[in-house]
Order: structure tokens, then sequence, then C-alpha cells
């Protein structure tokens, strides 16, 4: 129940902090391998269509390499294609609890037909022939698993990304406008590129650097490989710089910031290096191609989603705002009770009332002078007799008088509200005359809440 | 010889990319971010915890076209009082001794940049909220404009309210 709680209530500060590294951590366990798979999973689509035109039993064979590469085992694709997405899902909808337009609805959609095209390509890597010519049935499971899997990218990106461009909240109705973007079109085709990178990258590193591998590899596989993984991953790195300026060029403007540009630089100087080091490699007979190199394409994912997060930030200020002061406020509603039942058991005191009627309240009050505030000789008869009245509104006031300008609420314990409409009771009916003593009119408040009771 | 021009090259390519980017930041620094004001204004503070209307501010939203920017008089009909020991409370002070106009920046440009007729007089007594157009300022420290105020977001308003979208509306 404790734990149910935490999920339906305004997140506090610090909550949402631990919340926001979370899903940086979900989006870099998931986004990279879900990029292998689309870029495999489409290589050797390519591969095994040439295969069926004209019998090349490299193609066939380095088709069903790259499939294997991709999807090694149902673990590897439960643990980060298909554990991650219900995280994800969870942590977005925390993040945007009480949101006026939630498209939370499409998010587990997207994961679905994530998952869905998982499954349908491990049915298709097991129908794979390394012997080549394979059935339409085998390549048709294959663009089928590919599809959902694209579409299952898009419509999650598109979920979230309506977060990041509120302005189009209000006016679309449909999912399908919804998903009609030029910023999300963008946005999707950066982690495509980045997704087609990365599949080169892993396509070099696991073939050339991964033990046992090159071994069983005859000459002609070792070559088609390296050109493969190279110009593949040549594609995206040249690829992405030309998407990334389309994506911050039309990237709304709640979303911006100063920092995301420069991301957008050092994404850029990562890329270049990657270049660098990938370029080499279509020379060497025998690239080699270390971890290192393998990690800055993760780099490159880890860097696309820091980006996201800036912008969703950025996006997301008031409506952060808003949830914390919830919180605050949830926080200080509990005080408060605390400190009323602790109050009811206090009896005001008139001197202490004094005290804060100095310090707090003459900076705009005073008895027979108008300040910023009215003369209190003037508002106070209204409350005569009627302490629970006073203090609420001295608790929460609300604009009386459009003559001054609304009254601001003092921020000060409830004791000290009590005692210092004790106090103000005091004097004001001192001035009717009806009641003359402190002592008397300390007592008067103390009937009226045995009255109350 | 080809094989050394292509690491030139992609220099060229990355550097011409990294001037775009820088472009656009550019812009972003110049043009778009929430400029510095005087005095650190926070609506945050007067909207949300002094609980002020926006109306009492900006007094001519329901009368003009423009929503006005509230005088350092108004300002000081509290702070002649409230918070007077802050410093920024005696920035303010002292442009209310020397009786200097406070030049708040702009934040909304559409009207200086384009020949643009936008009145909120028309807006305001239609009952459309500020926040559809300005965004929940009452959570902001500093004012931003959240909205692109392109014509396309103007006139999918205007479609979907049945309000005119001819051309001579909103250019004259
Ligand atoms: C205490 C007076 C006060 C109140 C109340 C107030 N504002 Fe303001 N507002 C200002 C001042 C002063 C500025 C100029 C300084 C700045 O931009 O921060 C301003 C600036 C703005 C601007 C930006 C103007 C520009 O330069 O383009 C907008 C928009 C705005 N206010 C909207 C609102 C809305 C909406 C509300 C009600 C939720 C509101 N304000 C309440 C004093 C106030
Ligand atoms: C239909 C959309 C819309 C609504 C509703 C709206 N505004 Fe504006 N507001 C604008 C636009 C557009 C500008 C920018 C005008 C410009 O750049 O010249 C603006 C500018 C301003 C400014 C800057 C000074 C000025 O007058 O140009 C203030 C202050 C302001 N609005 C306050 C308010 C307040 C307060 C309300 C609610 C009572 C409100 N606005 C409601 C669209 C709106
Ligand atoms: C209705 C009265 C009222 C009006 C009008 C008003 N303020 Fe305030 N302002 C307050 C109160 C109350 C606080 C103190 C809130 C707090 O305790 O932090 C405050 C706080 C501030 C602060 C923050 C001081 C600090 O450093 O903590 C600034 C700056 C400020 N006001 C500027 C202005 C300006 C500029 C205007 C005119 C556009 C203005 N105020 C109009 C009531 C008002
Ligand atoms: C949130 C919805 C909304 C947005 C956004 C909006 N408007 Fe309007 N606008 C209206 C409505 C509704 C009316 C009709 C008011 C009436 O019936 O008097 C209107 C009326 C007008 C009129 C007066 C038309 C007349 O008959 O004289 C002008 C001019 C105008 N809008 C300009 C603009 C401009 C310029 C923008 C963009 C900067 C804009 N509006 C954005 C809702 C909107
Ligand atoms: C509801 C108000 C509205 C209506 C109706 C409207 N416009 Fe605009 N238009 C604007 C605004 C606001 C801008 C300024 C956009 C900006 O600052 O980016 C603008 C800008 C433009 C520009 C300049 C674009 C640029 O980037 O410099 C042209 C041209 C234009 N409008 C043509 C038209 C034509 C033609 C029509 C009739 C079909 C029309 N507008 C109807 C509000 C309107």
């Amino acid at each position: 129940m404790e734990l149910f709680n935490q999920f339906v209530l305004p997140p506090t500060a610090a909550h949402l902090e631990l919340l926001r590294y979370l899903l940086v951590l979900a989006c870099l366990i998931n986004f990279p391998y879900v990029g292998i798979v689309i870029g495999s999973t489409l290589l050797s689509l390519v591969l095994s269509a040439i295969d069926r035109d004209v019998s090349n039993p490299v193609c066939a064979r380095v088709a069903k390499n790259l499939v294997d590469m991709a999807l090694p085992s149902r673990i590897t694709v439960l643990v980060f294609g298909i554990l991650p997405l219900p995280v994800i899902w969870v942590i977005y909808g925390q993040w945007f609890i009480n949101s006026t337009v939630n498209t939370m609805h499409l998010l587990p959609g997207g994961a679905f037909l994530i998952a869905a095209g998982l499954v349908v390509l491990l049915a298709y890597r097991g129908g794979l022939d390394p012997a080549g010519r394979n059935s339409t049935v085998v390549m048709g499971t294959g663009g089928m698993g590919l599809g959902l899997l694209l579409l299952g990218c898009y419509v999650m990106f598109g979920s979230v990304s309506r977060f990041w461009d509120p302005e189009k909240w209000f006016a679309v109705h449909h999912a399908a406008r919804m998903l009609a973007s030029w910023n999300l079109i963008w946005r999707f085709l950066c982690y495509m590129a980045a997704s087609l990178a990365i599949t080169g990258g892993a396509i070099l590193f696991f073939s050339f650097s991964w033990p046992g591998k090159v071994s069983e590899m005859s000459d002609a596989d070792i070559r088609l490989t390296k050109n493969l993984g190279a110009g593949v991953a040549i594609a995206g790195i040249t690829g992405l710089p030309v998407l990334g300026f389309l994506y911050l060029f039309t990237l709304p403007i709640v979303s911006r910031s100063g920092e995301i540009y420069w991301l957008g630089v050092a994404l850029l100087a990562v890329l270049f290096v990657l270049f660098a080091i990938v370029y080499r490699t279509i020379f060497s007979p025998r690239p080699r191609f270390g971890a290192t190199a393998f990690v800055l394409f993760v780099v490159v994912f880890l860097m696309m989603i820091v980006g996201d997060q800036l912008t969703l930030v950025s996006a997301t200020k008031e409506h952060i705002a808003g949830l914390v002061i919830e919180s605050e406020e949830r926080e200080a509603e509990i005080d408060l009770e605390r400190e009323a039942m602790r109050a009811a058991a206090i009896t005001p005191d008139v001197v202490r009332g004094q005290e804060v009627f100095n310090s707090v309240c003459m900076t705009c009050h005073q008895m027979d002078e108008r300040l910023v505030g009215p003369p209190l000789n003037t508002v106070l008869p209204k409350y005569a007799g009627d302490m629970e009245a006073l203090v609420s509104f001295i608790q929460k006031p609300s604009k009386v008088d459009p003559d001054y300008p609304p009254m601001p609420a003092p921020g000060i314990p409830l004791v000290d509200i009590k005692s210092v409409a004790a106090y103000l009771l005091g004097v004001g009916s001192g001035d009717t005359g009806s009641n003359g003593t402190d002592g008397s009119s300390a007592a008067q408040p103390q009937d009226q809440e045995g009255n109350g009771h | 010889m080809k094989k050394y021009l292509a690491i030139p090259a992609a220099f060229l390519f990355f550097g011409f990319f990294v001037l775009a980017y820088l472009a656009l930041a550019h812009d972003w620094y110049r043009n778009r971010q929430a400029p510095d004001q005087p005095i650190n204004f926070s609506h945050k503070i007067h909207v949300g915890k002094v609980g002020l209307q926006c109306l009492f501010c900006h007094e001519t939203a329901d009368k003009s076209t423009y929503a006005g920017i509230p005088t350092v008089e108004k300002c000081m009909s509290c702070h002649l009082n409230v918070a007077t020991d802050r410093p920024e409370i005696q920035k303010l002070a002292a442009y209310w001794n020397e009786g200097k106009v406070m030049e708040w920046n702009r934040v909304h440009r559409i009207r200086v940049r384009k020949h643009v007729y936008f009145s909120h007089k028309r807006h305001v007594k239609a009952e459309i909220d500020c926040v559809n157009c300005h965004g929940e300022v009452k959570y902001m420290d500093k004012i931003r404009q959240v909205k692109s105020l392109e014509m396309g977001w103007c006139v999918q308003c205007h479609r979907t309210n049945d309000a005119p979208t001819d051309c001579l509306t909103c250019h004259m």
C-alpha cells in the first residue's frame, strides 16, 4: 500500500531527480540494443534478397551471422529489449501525473509493438538458413518483425515527444494526428541513423574482436563483413549531423535551452572521432576494432538520451514546479494538522500576540492609519466575537476591498495567528468599550472555542 | 591518394555542422532566450505565493491591444513597506526615489519583428485564459515564451474556435 501511494501522489523534487537517472539508465539499456536489432535485421534482409536473386553463399552466411549477433538468445532479447520497456513507461507516467493532456496510453502500445517485433524476429532467426535461398515465408517473417519494431519505436517516441511539444496539446485530438510532426520525424530518424552507426560498430566489434569469430570465417566472408560494417557505420555517422540539425531547427521553443546546442557540438566531436576510427578499418586486411570504439557508439546514444532529458526538463519546467509545490503543500498540510492539534491545547497568549503584531503585521497595518493595508480599527469590528473567522482570514487571506492590494499569507505558525487574533480582538473590543482588560479578552476567545466544538 | 583525402573532407563536413549548430545556439541566446531583467521579478512569488491576479498588474489586458507592464509606482504600493530589506527591493526603491522608468526587456516580440495586428482585449473578452497563450506563468520565476506565436499557431486556434481567419484580420 505504501508503495502504491508513492506512485499516485505528486512526487517530490528529490524523487523526480532519482527517476530521471533511472530513466536514462533504462533507455541506455534499451535503445542501443533495439538499434542493433533494427540495423542487423535490415542488412540481413537485404543480403538474403541478393542471395535469392543470384545465389550468393557469402551473402547468405553473413546474413545469418548478423541475425545471430543481434539476437544471440532469448535471455538477451528479454533483458535488453523487453524488460526496460515497462520501466520507461512507469517513469514517464510518474513524470506526467496531473498533466492536462495525457498521451501515455500510446506508450504501452508502442512498447507492445516493440516486444511483438522482437518475438517475431526470434522466429525469423530460427527459420533463416545459412545455406541460403530462404523461402518467402522466412523473409516475410523478418520483414514483419522489422516493420513492427520500427512502428513500435515511432509510436513510443511519439507518445513522449508530445511532452516536449505541448503547443499542440490543446488542438489535437487524434492519435494519428499527434504522430505527424516534423520534429518527431527528425528525432526518430536521428535515432535510426545512430542505430545504423552502432550496428556497423557492433558488426566490426563482434566479428573481429570477439574471441573465436574470425577463425570461422573465409576471406570472402571477412571482406564482406568488414565493408558492410564500415559502410553502414559511416552512413550513420555522417547522416546524424544532418538529421540532428533538422531536429534542433524544428525544436519547439519551450523545449530549447542553451545546453542542448552545446551537447550537439560535443556529439559532433565524438562522431568525428568515430569516423576516423571506422575509416581506418576499411584499409586493414584484418581489422582490429577495440571495445573502446564500440563503447563510443554507446556514448552517442547516451548523449542523445541526455539531450532528450534536457529538452524534456526545459519543456516541463512549469509542470514540474507545480508538482513540487503540490507535494510541498501536502507536507505543509500534514504539518498544519499536527500543529492545529497542538494549538487547540494552547491558550492564545495576548503578550505574544502583541509581539507578533509588531514584528509581522505592522509593516502593512496601523490601527488608525492607512499603510499598505487598511487601518485596522475600520475592519476589526466585523470580527468582534468571531475569532475563528479572523484566524482563518489571517491564515488564508482573500481579497476584500478592491482599493487595496491583496494581503499575502503571513506564513507564521497557527499558535501565533491565534495569539495575534486574540490580541487584536482585545484591542478592538477595548475600543467599543465592552471589555477592558487583557485578561478578559484572552478569556473570551477561549469561550468561543468551547462553543465551536 | 584518395584514402588520405577522406579525413580532411570529413573534418570540413563536421566543421561545417559545428558552425551550423553554433548558429542555432547564437539565435537562441540572442533572440529567443528569456532576457535578463533589471530587477529579478518573479511571477512565481507574486502570482503563486502572494496570490495576485494577472489583471492587477497587467491592467490594460482587457481594455487595449497591449496588456501593459506595471509601473514602478504599482510595485511600490506594496514594496514601500514589504520586504524592504532585500537587495532587489532596494534596487526597486532606488528607481522610485530617482523617479526613473523601469526598462523591462521584452520577452514576446512578434509585433516588434513583424507587421501583425494582435489585440489582448478581444481575446480576454472572449474569456480565453492567459494560460492558453503564456503557459503556467504562476510557476515561472523568470517569465519565458512557451508558445511559438507563429501564424500557424494563431490560425489553428482561430479555426477551432470559429474566429476569423482571413488575412486582413491580423495583417493590415
Ligand atoms: C506584481 C505584478 C504582476 C502580476 C500579478 C503579474 N505580472 Fe506579468 N509581469 C509583471 C512585470 C513587472 C513584468 C515585466 C518583467 C518580466 O518580464 O519579468 C511582467 C511580464 C509579463 C509577461 C511578459 C511580457 C513581455 O515582455 O513579453 C507576461 C506574458 C506576463 N507578465 C503575464 C502575466 C500573467 C499571465 C499573469 C497572471 C498569471 C501575470 N503576468 C501577473 C508583473 C506582474
Ligand atoms: C490569444 C493569446 C493570448 C492571450 C489569451 C493572452 N495573451 Fe498576452 N500576449 C500574446 C501575444 C501573442 C503577445 C505578444 C505580442 C507581441 O509580441 O507584440 C502577448 C504579450 C503579452 C505581454 C507583453 C506586453 C504586451 O502587451 O505586448 C503581456 C504583459 C501579456 N501578454 C500579458 C497577458 C495577460 C496578463 C493575459 C491574460 C489576461 C494575456 N496576456 C492573455 C497572446 C496572448
Ligand atoms: C500585493 C503586493 C505586491 C506588489 C504589488 C508587488 N509585490 Fe513584490 N513582493 C510582495 C511580497 C509579499 C513579497 C515577498 C514574498 C516573500 O516573502 O518572499 C514580494 C517579493 C518581491 C521580490 C523578491 C524579493 C526577494 O529578493 O526575495 C521582488 C524582486 C519583488 N517583489 C519585486 C516587485 C516588483 C518589481 C513589483 C512591481 C511589478 C512588485 N514586486 C509588486 C508583494 C508585492
Ligand atoms: C487560444 C485561441 C486563440 C489564439 C492562440 C489566438 N486567437 Fe485570436 N482570437 C481567438 C478568438 C476566440 C477570437 C474571437 C474573439 C471574439 O469573438 O471577439 C479571436 C479574435 C482575434 C482577432 C480579432 C478578430 C476581429 O474580428 O477583429 C484578432 C486580430 C486576433 N484574434 C489575432 C490573433 C493573433 C495575431 C494571434 C496569434 C499571435 C491569435 N489571435 C491567437 C482565439 C485565439
Ligand atoms: C490569426 C492571425 C493571422 C491570420 C488570420 C493570418 N496571419 Fe499571417 N501572420 C500572423 C502572425 C502572428 C505572423 C508572424 C509570425 C512570426 O512572427 O513568425 C504572420 C506572418 C505572416 C507572414 C510572414 C511570414 C514570415 O515568416 O515572415 C506572411 C507572408 C503571412 N503571415 C501571410 C498571411 C496570409 C497570406 C494570410 C491569409 C491567408 C494570413 N497571413 C493570415 C498571423 C496571422
